[in-house]
């Protein structure tokens, strides 16, 4: 079975642990949301295959254990992202201050040479929970994202019912999309010369 | 012969320092031959006392770590606290047997005596201790050593051992199973990307936990670096499954159901294939900073 020409697009998730990054890529790609769910432990990945104003892209997810900050992943980890996503529980202001941090500790990693351009996601998450529980506003978000000056989008989401995800993803993919070279790699995606070059070639151990 | 139980054990009574460690290697070999004394839920009478010899840790009484206790939470209990929740969630014995209160409290104690960081997978690592002992503070004790003497370079902030573990178990794949390792790799997965959890937590993150202590009896047996080979013994149990499956991350985000027994017995046949230098990183990748630099060049 030969696949489509495919461009493959890798995504970072970043965020405070317990804010949901695992749930929204779960309910995202498989369009789940259990109950039953555990700590992130170092990274966990998943992809997701589809078509953007007509252009079939596989979207590589690159979950990480929300703790990490000061506890390198490594740079390959980073590497090579053609977006970053950063999410923070809309009812957990000490995670919408972190939002700024992860930013900074992605760039930083990434050394990524138009800090400016460089794609950002932020989800405010679980937003299905009782609204009296808000600590972070919508205004609030809205205005950090414009005052950063930097290439920020912002969605407001539920991991839970599935509020806003797929909108959300598509503008990732989209926003992934645009700062990709438009590589075209012809072959099954996930075993594309580009993924290997970024995992490899700083050794596993990038610490 | 039957299992290992508490005659058993009782039946080891060493004399001098010589009968001492003879008492330990028949031990180890029971362990491994035989299975310790337990119920289908993995509880035992036995198993306690046959980690603390394998770990080197010996009866403490719990007034030092009550002092710590009563220190109340770290500086890193809130991030604890959002881990304990989700620790072993799906695993209904563990949770009628241990409170999320203990487990936090073995993790703060550890923050406060160690002053060090806590890193993700910790719960994971502490919990099949508080199911296991029969007090708390024989379950820190144990999981104490076992953090700072078995695999101090795995809870480093960094996670070196983790990565360079990682890195081994690519090693030997490739050369216990080509074609596997060769189809991950064209897949774009090496070992960071699938088994990070497995390694980070000697592979307890795989359920069932009654099977987790049967695999940490060999492991403390042994020693906890075969856990990398457990990983590969967990792969291959599942090979033929992952090697037609046009995506085997979909098989490995989350591994099939532990079974020690098979595992076990593919890993000790595993070993016999590693070379002696390979082996000899595998030994010490957990715990010894000096061979580092030479996994991060293979």
């Amino acid at each position: 079975m030969t696949s489509p020409r495919r461009t493959l697009l890798k995504v970072v998730i970043l965020g405070d642990s317990g804010v949901g990054k695992t749930s929204l890529m779960n309910q995202f790609v498989n369009h789940r949301f259990s109950r039953e769910y555990k700590a992130t432990i170092g990274a966990d990945f998943l992809t997701k295959e589809l078509e953007v104003d007509g252009e079939a892209i596989t979207l590589q997810l690159w979950d990480t254990a929300g703790q990490e900050r000061f506890q390198s992943l490594g740079v390959a980890f980073y590497r090579g992202a053609d977006c970053c996503i950063v999410v923070y529980d809309v009812n957990n202001a000490k995670s919408f201050e972190s939002v700024e941090n992860w930013r900074s500790e992605f760039l930083e990693q990434t050394s990524s040479l138009n800090n400016n351009a460089f794609p950002f996601v932020i989800l405010g998450n679980q937003i299905d929970k009782d609204p009296s529980k808000r600590t972070v506003p919508l205004n609030h978000a809205l205005s950090y994202c414009k005052n950063q000056g930097g290439n920020l989008t912002h969605f407001e989401t539920s991991a839970k019912d599935g509020t806003n995800v797929s909108i959300a993803f598509e503008s990732i993919a989209r926003s992934a999309l645009e700062n990709s070279s438009h590589e075209d790699y012809a072959s099954d995606l996930t075993g594309s010369i580009s993924l290997l070059n970024n995992t490899n070639e700083s050794g596993s151990c990038a610490c | 012969m039957g299992k290992v139980g508490y005659k058993h054990l009782l039946s080891l009574r060493p004399k001098s320092k010589e009968d001492q460690q003879n008492a330990i290697s028949t031990l180890r070999r029971d362990v491994m031959l035989e299975q310790v004394e337990a119920e289908t839920d993995g509880t035992s009478t036995t198993r306690a006392y046959i980690w603390s010899i394998f770990l080197h840790s010996r009866p403490k009484s719990s007034e030092e770590y009550i002092r710590y206790v009563r220190q109340g939470p770290s500086p890193l209990a809130e991030k604890i606290r959002n881990d304990v929740s989700r620790t072993l969630v799906t695993d209904t014995f563990f949770h009628t047997r241990v409170s999320q209160s203990s487990l936090s409290r073995v993790l703060n104690v550890y923050v406060w005596k160690k002053g060090t960081t806590y890193v993700q997978g910790m719960n994971v690592l502490a919990a099949p201790f508080l199911y296991v002992c029969k007090s708390e503070s024989q379950s820190y004790y144990m999981f104490e050593k076992l953090l700072q003497h078995e695999c101090p370079l795995y809870v480093v902030p960094n996670l070196d051992g983790v990565h360079r573990g990682l890195k081994l178990l690519d090693k030997c794949l490739e050369l216990l199973d080509t074609k596997l390792y060769a189809y991950l790799i064209s897949k774009g997965l090496p070992a960071k990307l699938y088994a990070f959890p497995s390694i980070l937590t000697l592979s307890a993150c795989t359920a069932p936990l009654s099977e987790v202590l049967k695999l940490w009896d060999f492991l403390f047996a042994y020693g906890v670096h075969l856990n990398v080979l457990c990983v590969i013994a967990q792969l291959l149990v599942i090979r033929d499954e992952l090697i037609s499956h046009p995506k085997p991350m979909k098989l490995l985000r989350k591994f099939p159901p532990l079974n020690a027994k098979d595992v076990i017995r593919l890993t000790v046949l595993l070993i016999t294939k590693i070379p002696r230098d390979l082996f000899d990183l595998l030994v010490r990748h957990c715990w010894d900073p000096d061979v580092g630099v030479v996994i991060d060049r293979l």
